[in-house]
């Protein structure tokens, strides 16, 4: 309880929520990647992706591939954590008050979950429809074969998946915002 | 309700709002065409090759058979190497051939590739063969893989072209 006490100045403001939020912020409004995936050498690239919930930038042999809902998407969950942000902020200046608690979201941590989620999936569905085995993270080559003019074309091409700094700090604040949301409990129960 | 009813109520208003407007917003604009708003859009790069035959030239034991390479297409390609074989015109294998150094094929360009063909004298004699059968020109076919590199990426690819050596090629030797 005297560990809840300093993290809200005496119940008075819930400063891990302030540090999530103002994390939230950061996260929202960046354009970085959150997992990147490039194959190519030097600074030739096959295919690239850039991929993060708020912006997705995919390309082949040099030319975009697009989806047209995906800008849209890509809206609606930058809105979600913006609007995520406020509440846990003002929430937390807040924390004296007992309706102050539904202010504090989870949405800061199920969406890298999700996302981590969404990505495992997509790449799983990449491979049962393409033939292509896709790793989340790391270094592999990928061997790719075409029947032609009665033979094949295979390629051969060296990639890297990562995930990125983003989506760390994206987690680090999803798991400040829910032990903001447990301390934030303690507090209106003590009110 | 009391207050923390409200705030909850409003919170979750607000929440649905942010994650359905923009997605209801771009259905409106693409005419409520669901399916072409999930369709992937895509036009890869045009990727065309013309080779044809501009010379030959014999330098000790190798014929060297030169193509002119014309890129049509959209993308720069590197030709790395040729694992070929070189066969007369009944099909027989003549001699192995290779590519004589690397070429960068930039859209737009014609570049000078060069095929190096390693004349034995057992090649030598099938000539001789050929031209005593009553040719006055031999058709040469190569046939094999190419390999190239494209975006970054090892592509090795069937190659397949032709062209003919005539008594006079042979006799500049």
């Amino acid at each position: 309880m005297v560990l809840v006490k300093v993290l809200t100045l005496n119940n008075r403001f819930n400063l891990l929520g302030i540090a999530s939020s103002l994390l939230l912020f950061y996260t929202a409004l960046s354009n970085s990647p959150w997992w990147t995936m490039a194959g190519g050498m030097g600074d030739e690239f096959t295919f690239s992706a850039e991929v993060s919930p708020f912006n997705i930038a995919v390309q082949v042999l040099g030319k975009p591939v697009t989806v047209p809902i995906l800008p849209y998407l890509n809206l609606a969950a930058r809105l979600s954590i913006l609007l995520a942000a406020v509440t846990i902020f003002v929430g937390s200046l807040l924390a004296g008050k007992p309706w102050s608690k539904p202010l504090m979201s989870l949405r800061g941590l199920t969406l890298p979950i999700l996302f981590l989620a969404g990505l495992f999936i997509g790449l799983n569905l990449a491979k049962s429809f393409v033939g292509v085995g896709l790793p989340l993270v790391g270094k592999f080559t990928l061997e790719y074969s075409i029947p032609y003019a009665g033979g094949w074309i295979a390629t051969e091409t060296l990639a890297d998946a990562t995930l990125t700094q983003e989506y760390w700090t994206a987690l680090a604040a999803g798991i400040l915002s829910a032990i903001a949301k447990t301390v934030h409990g303690r507090v209106s129960e003590s009110l | 309700m009391n207050k923390i009813g409200v705030v909850r109520a409003l919170t979750l208003l607000l929440s649905a709002f942010a994650a359905v407007s923009p997605i209801i917003y771009g259905l409106g604009i693409h005419g409520w065409n669901i399916q072409a708003m999930v369709t992937p859009l895509y036009s890869p790069p045009k990727i065309d090759f013309r080779l044809e035959p501009s010379g030959l030239r014999f330098d000790g034991r190798y014929l060297y058979a030169e193509f002119k390479l014309t890129n049509l297409g959209e993308v720069k390609v590197v030709f790395e190497g040729f694992n070929v074989e070189a066969y007369g015109p009944d099909g027989k294998a003549l001699a192995p051939a290779a590519l004589d150094k690397p070429v960068t094929s930039q859209p737009g360009s014609t570049e000078i590739l060069t095929l190096k063909v390693e004349v034995g004298e057992a090649a030598l004699s099938r000539f001789a063969s050929y031209l005593m059968e009553g040719r006055d020109r031999i058709r040469v076919e190569v046939r094999g893989e190419s390999i190239i590199r494209v975006f970054g990426s090892k592509v090795t690819a069937p190659i397949s072209s032709s062209f003919e050596i005539s008594l006079a090629d042979i006799l500049k030797r």
